[in-house]
C-alpha cells in the first residue's frame, strides 16, 4: 500500500533556509546542507528545495547547494525557483535532483513541461501553484506571490496535466507561516479537479493540521516548513501522533 | 498501531483500569497509556491496540527478549579491542548524574580502564553535584577534563532555542554530545561509552528492533540538537548580537570523515548491560558516597536521585508541562509502574497533586534570558503541542530547593 | 567521480549513463559506501567492470532508442553473458525485459523475458509516486539483511510483467500487485530507487556489490 508522505519545505535565499509569512517578510532559520542531513535522520520522507530569492532567479545558488546536499541526503529530493529551460532542468537532475518543480513558466511555456516531460517522464515534473483567496474565488499568483494571473485555477489544472504533469503541489499565499491550518477548502477543489496526486502545502501550525489535511482524497502528501523551524516538532514525531491515527507512513 | 504488530506480547505488567487524569492546569482530555499514564503529547510515543504506549511495550521487550548475556559478551570484547591503544582506554562523557557516575564505577570496577572523563558544564551544576563529583574523582582516581562554553552566548542561544523551539537547553544538550566527540578526536581515542540508551525513554531507537544503538550524528540530527546545528544556530543569532562563530564549535558535531578516519565507536552501556535506576543509584551511593537531592516540583523525599544536576531543572520541567501537559511526576511514576514498583492508582494521585507547578527558578531562568514572564509565556504558548493547551491561572507553585540562594544571580 | 579512461584499471562499479537520468544520487549513494564508481557515458566503458548499474527515468522509448543509437545493447548483452552482476533501477530494470509498450512498442535487452506496460491501478493517481512496500518472495544474496515488508521509495507509472514466475523475486501492492524486484542469473532489477531509499536502499546497493552474480 502506497504511504502517506510528509515533505519539509526547505525555502532558500542567498545561500540559507528562511522561512517567510505571506511570502513575504522572512526569517533565518539555517543551513540548508546541514538541515537537510538532519531532516533526512529525522526520517523525511523526501525534500523540496525552492528557490525564493526575488533578487536571484538563476539556479546556479541553487545548483551549488543541492551538489552539497545530495553528497548525504539518500531520499527523493525536488527543486525548484526560477526554472525557465530544459536546460535548467537537465543540469539539475544530473546534479541530483529527482524532480524538478515548476511554477512561473507553467503559465506561458506549456512546451516547457511536455519537454521535460518527454526527455524525463511525467514523474519528474511537480507543478508548483500558488493561491491566494476563498472558496470559489481563488487566484494563481506567480513570481513568488507578486503577480496575479489572470487564468482560472481549473484551466491552469487542466493544462499542466494535459502537457503530462506529474504531481501538483498546492500552496496558500496567505496561509504561508501562519500556522493556522491549511486551506482545506482549497485542497478538496484542487483534488476534485486533478487527477495526478497532490501534495498540499501553506498553514501547518500543529500535528493536527495535518491530520485534517491527510483525509482528504487525493492528499498523500503534505509540504510542512513553518512547523518544524518554530515548534518543538519533527518528522519523527509528527509521524508517531499521526500513526496514532492511523495512517501509515514508510516502514524502514 | 505497534511497530511490530505482534500480538502474543507477554503481560509482565498487570494493566490497571484506564482512568482520568485531573492536573492543575492541564486539559483532561489527553489519551494516555492505559498502564503508565503517559500522554499522546510525549514524543515519538504511538498506542496500540489496547491503548499501551510504545514505551511500555519496548520494556516488556527489553526484560524477556534481549539476550543480555550476549550482549554483555560483546562488550567484553568492544573493551579489549580499544584498550591500550590510544591516550585513554575510552572517553567517559560525565555529567555526575546517577546515570554517568554508574557508567564510570562500572567501567572501572569491572573492566579496570583507564578512561578519560569529559564534563561539559553547562553553567548550571549545583553545589550538591560538585561535592558528589570531587568525592567520585578523588575516590576512583580518574583524569577529568572540563569545559565551560562562552556564558554571553549561551544567554543568546538559550533565547533563540526557546523561541523557535520553546526549549532553552540546546547548548546543553548539543555540547554534551558533541563535545566528548571533540576531545575524542584530539586524543585520539575512538571509543567513547555513554551510559543510559535512549530507548529507555523514547522510541526514537526501540529495543525491538535489536539494534545497538549508536550514539553518532544521526541520533544527534535525530532528537539531540532539536533540529538545529551549530551552522543553523549562526544565522539565527547573528542580527543585532557580536559574536565569534568559533564561540559555537563546541556545540557543533564534529566531521563524519574525522571520526571515522579515527575508527571511532560511540555506544551505551546500557545497550550491553540491562539498565536499572534505583538499583544503580543504590550503587553508586554506597560506594561512592554519592547522594540524590530534592528537586523543585518533586515530591519531597521522592525521586530524589533523578535530575539533581541542573539548577534550571524546574523551568524545564515547567515548560515541558506547559507545552505537553505532563512533566517529571508523570515521567517517574511511568518508570516505576513499568517496573511493577507502583499502581496506577497512586501515581494518578502523585501526578495530581504535585505535576507541572511553577518553580522558584523560573525568575533566575527570566533574568539569564531578560525577558518578562509575560513574554516567555507568550513564547512558549506558541510551542505547545496540540490538543494540550495550559491554564495558567489553575497553576500552583512549587516550593524552594535548600539551595536555591547559591544558584548563580545575574547582578541588577 | 570518473568518466571512462581506456587507462583506467578494472573499476568496482561503472554506472552507465545515457543521458537520461539523475546518475548523480546513484554514484553519492556508492560514494557513501565506500566505492568508487565510474560512470561510462560509451559501451567501452563496461568491457572491464567487475560489475553494472544501469539506471533509468523517462520514457522507454526514448531509452530503447538511445541503446540502439549507440551500441549498448550489444555491450549489455555481451556483460549479462559474462556472468557479471547486473543491477537494472526503475527505467534501467524495464530496459533489461524483451520489450516495452509506452508510446508504441520498442525492444529492451531481452536479459529478463517480459514487457514492459502501463500499470493498471483502477482509481488511484498515476503515476504511483512515493513510498511503498516490497514483499520479498523468494530469497536473494541482493536483499540479505533487509527485513521483509520494509518499504522503498517508487516514481514510475510503468511495471514489468516477466514471462516466468521464477523472475520474480518481489511484489507491492498499488491499486493490483505487481512485480517490483526481478532476477534472472546474474541480473537483477529493481523498481524502486535503492538510492532514495536511505538506510534499506544502501543495504541493497552494498548487498549488490558484495553479490557474486550467483543466484
Amino acid at each position: 500500500m502506497l504511504k502517506k508522505r510528509l515533505i519539509p519545505l526547505m525555502l532558500i535565499d542567498n545561500g540559507r533556509l528562511i522561512k517567510t509569512v505571506k511570502f513575504g517578510a522572512s526569517r533565518d532559520v539555517g543551513d540548508p546542507v546541514q538541515s537537510a542531513k538532519v531532516y533526512s535522520d529525522q526520517n523525511a520522507d523526501e525534500l523540496l528545495i525552492l528557490n525564493v530569492s526575488r533578487d536571484d532567479r538563476t539556479i546556479a545558488k541553487t545548483l551549488e547547494i543541492l551538489r552539497e546536499l545530495s553528497k548525504n541526503c539518500f531520499m527523493p529530493l525536488t527543486v525548484g525557483g526560477g526554472i525557465t529551460s530544459i536546460e535548467d532542468v537537465r543540469i539539475l537532475i544530473r546534479s541530483g535532483a529527482d524532480k524538478v518543480l515548476v511554477n512561473s513558466a507553467a503559465y506561458r511555456n506549456l512546451d516547457l513541461l511536455k519537454n521535460i516531460v518527454r526527455e524525463f517522464g511525467s514523474q519528474a515534473l511537480i507543478i508548483g501553484i500558488d493561491c491566494l483567496g476563498e472558496v470559489g474565488r481563488w487566484s494563481c499568483l506567480s513570481k513568488c506571490g507578486s503577480i496575479v494571473e489572470s487564468i482560472e485555477l481549473e484551466d491552469h489544472l487542466r493544462r499542466v496535466q494535459e502537457a503530462g504533469a506529474g504531481e501538483l503541489l498546492i500552496q496558500s499565499v496567505d496561509r504561508d507561516g501562519a500556522m493556522c491550518g491549511l486551506d482545506l477548502d482549497l485542497l478538496r477543489k484542487v483534488t476534485l479537479c486533478a487527477k495526478i496526486p497532490v501534495i498540499g502545502a501553506g498553514g501547518v501550525g500543529n500535528y493536527h493540521d495535518l491530520l485534517d489535511g491527510y483525509k482528504i482524497e487525493g492528499i498523500d502528501a503534505i509540504g510542512v516548513a513553518s512547523l518544524f523551524h518554530f515548534s518543538d516538532s519533527n518528522p519523527h514525531r509528527a509521524k508517531a501522533m499521526l500513526q496514532n491515527h492511523n495512517l501509515n507512513f514508510k516502514l524502514v | 498501531m505497534s511497530k511490530t504488530g505482534k500480538s502474543d506480547r507477554k503481560k509482565l505488567i498487570p494493566v490497571s483500569v484506564r482512568g482520568e487524569r485531573n492536573i492543575p492546569g492541564c486539559n483532561v482530555n489527553l489519551v494516555r497509556c492505559t498502564r503508565c499514564g503517559i500522554p499522546e503529547t510525549y514524543e515519538t510515543v504511538e498506542f496500540d491496540e489496547f491503548g499501551v504506549c510504545s514505551i511500555c511495550l519496548q520494556t516488556d521487550f527489553k526484560i524477556a527478549e534481549i539476550d543480555w548475556s550476549h550482549r554483555k559478551s560483546e562488550l567484553d570484547l568492544i573493551i579489549e579491542k580499544f584498550r591500550g591503544k590510544s591516550n585513554y582506554d575510552a572517553i567517559v562523557p560525565f555529567s555526575g548524574g546517577k546515570d554517568s557516575t554508574f557508567t564510570l564505577l562500572y567501567l572501572m570496577k569491572e573492566y579496570k580502564i583507564r578512561p578519560l572523563v569529559v564534563q561539559f558544564d553547562h553553567g548550571f551544576m549545583r553545589p550538591n553535584l560538585i561535592e558528589n563529583n570531587e568525592r567520585t574523582f578523588r575516590k576512583l582516581g580518574v583524569a577529568v577534563h572540563t569545559f565551560r562554553p562562552n556564558w554571553r552566548v549561551v544567554k543568546r542561544v538559550m533565547l533563540e532555542a526557546l523561541i523557535r523551539k520553546g526549549d532553552f537547553c540546546w547548548h546543553c544538550h548539543t555540547g554534551i554530545f558533541s563535545y566528548p566527540m571533540w576531545v575524542a578526536l584530539k586524543e585520539k581515542t575512538p571509543l567513547v561509552i555513554w551510559g543510559e540508551p535512549s530507548s529507555e525513554y523514547t522510541s526514537y531507537y526501540d529495543y525491538r528492533d535489536n539494534e545497538v544503538e549508536l550514539v553518532d550524528e544521526m541520533r544527534f540530527n535525530k532528537f539531540t540538537n532539536l533540529g538545529i546545528t551549530a551552522s543553523d544556530m549562526k544565522g539565527m543569532i547573528k542580527d543585532g548580537f557580536e559574536f565569534d562563530e568559533r564561540d559555537l564549535l563546541p556545540f557543533e558535531y564534529p566531521p563524519r570523515r574525522d571520526l571515522n578516519q579515527l575508527g571511532y565507536m560511540s555506544i551505551c552501556l546500557g545497550s550491553f548491560i540491562p539498565w536499572n535506576a534505583k538499583k544503580q543509584s543504590e550503587i553508586i551511593s554506597t560506594e561512592l558516597g554519592w547522594r540524590g537531592d530534592e528537586v523543585e516540583g518533586m515530591p519531597k523525599g521522592m525521586y530524589e536521585h533523578e535530575k539533581i544536576e541542573c539548577w534550571l531543572q524546574g523551568c524545564r520541567d515547567y515548560i515541558k508541562f506547559l507545552k505537553r501537559g505532563y512533566s517529571r511526576v508523570t515521567q517517574m511514576t511511568a518508570l516505576e509502574i513499568r517496573k511493577g514498583e507502583l499502581d496506577k492508582a497512586e501515581a494518578d494521585k502523585l501526578v495530581e497533586e504535585f505535576d507541572g507547578r511553577r518553580p522558584p527558578s523560573l525568575e533566575i531562568l527570566l533574568e539569564y534570558l531578560g525577558i518578562s514572564e509575560a513574554e516567555f509565556n507568550e513564547i512558549v504558548l506558541k510551542t505547545v503541542v496540540s490538543p494540550h493547551s495550559p491554564d495558567f491561572a489553575a497553576i500552583k507553585e512549587a516550593s524552594k530547593t535548600h539551595d536555591f540562594d547559591r544558584w548563580y544571580r545575574e547582578s541588577p | 567521480m570518473n568518466y571512462f579512461d581506456e587507462n583506467m584499471d578494472v573499476a568496482d562499479v561503472v554506472v552507465v549513463d545515457i543521458g537520461i537520468s539523475n546518475i548523480a544520487s546513484v554514484t553519492n549513494s556508492l560514494v557513501e559506501l565506500g566505492y568508487s564508481p565510474l560512470v561510462a557515458d560509451n559501451p567501452r566503458g563496461i568491457e572491464s567492470a567487475q560489475r553494472v548499474i544501469l539506471p533509468g527515468n523517462g520514457s522507454f522509448r526514448a531509452a530503447s532508442e538511445r541503446l540502439t543509437e549507440t551500441g549498448w545493447v550489444t555491450a549489455l548483452r555481451e556483460f549479462a553473458e559474462s556472468k557479471r552482476p547486473l543491477l537494472g533501477i526503475c527505467l534501467g530494470m524495464h530496459l533489461l525485459a524483451s520489450s516495452g509498450e509506452e508510446d508504441g512498442i520498442s525492444e529492451g535487452l531481452g536479459l529478463i523475458p517480459g514487457v514492459s506496460r502501463r500499470l493498471s491501478v483502477g482509481d488511484l493517481r498515476l503515476p504511483h509516486v512515493g513510498w511503498n512496500t516490497v514483499d520479498q518472495l523468494k530469497s536473494h544474496f541482493v536483499f540479505e539483511g533487509i527485513k521483509n515488508g520494509r518499504d522503498f521509495y517508487f516514481s514510475h507509472s510503468f511495471a514489468l510483467e516477466p514471462s516466468g514466475q521464477n523472475l520474480i523475486i518481489g511484489t507491492t501492492d498499488y491499486g493490483n500487485t505487481f512485480v517490483s524486484v526481478v532476477g534472472s542469473k546474474n541480473v537483477f532489477g529493481v523498481q524502486f530507487h535503492p538510492e532514495k531509499s536511505q538506510k534499506n536502499g544502501l543495504k541493497l546497493l552494498s548487498q549488490f556489490m558484495k553479490w557474486d552474480g550467483v543466484a
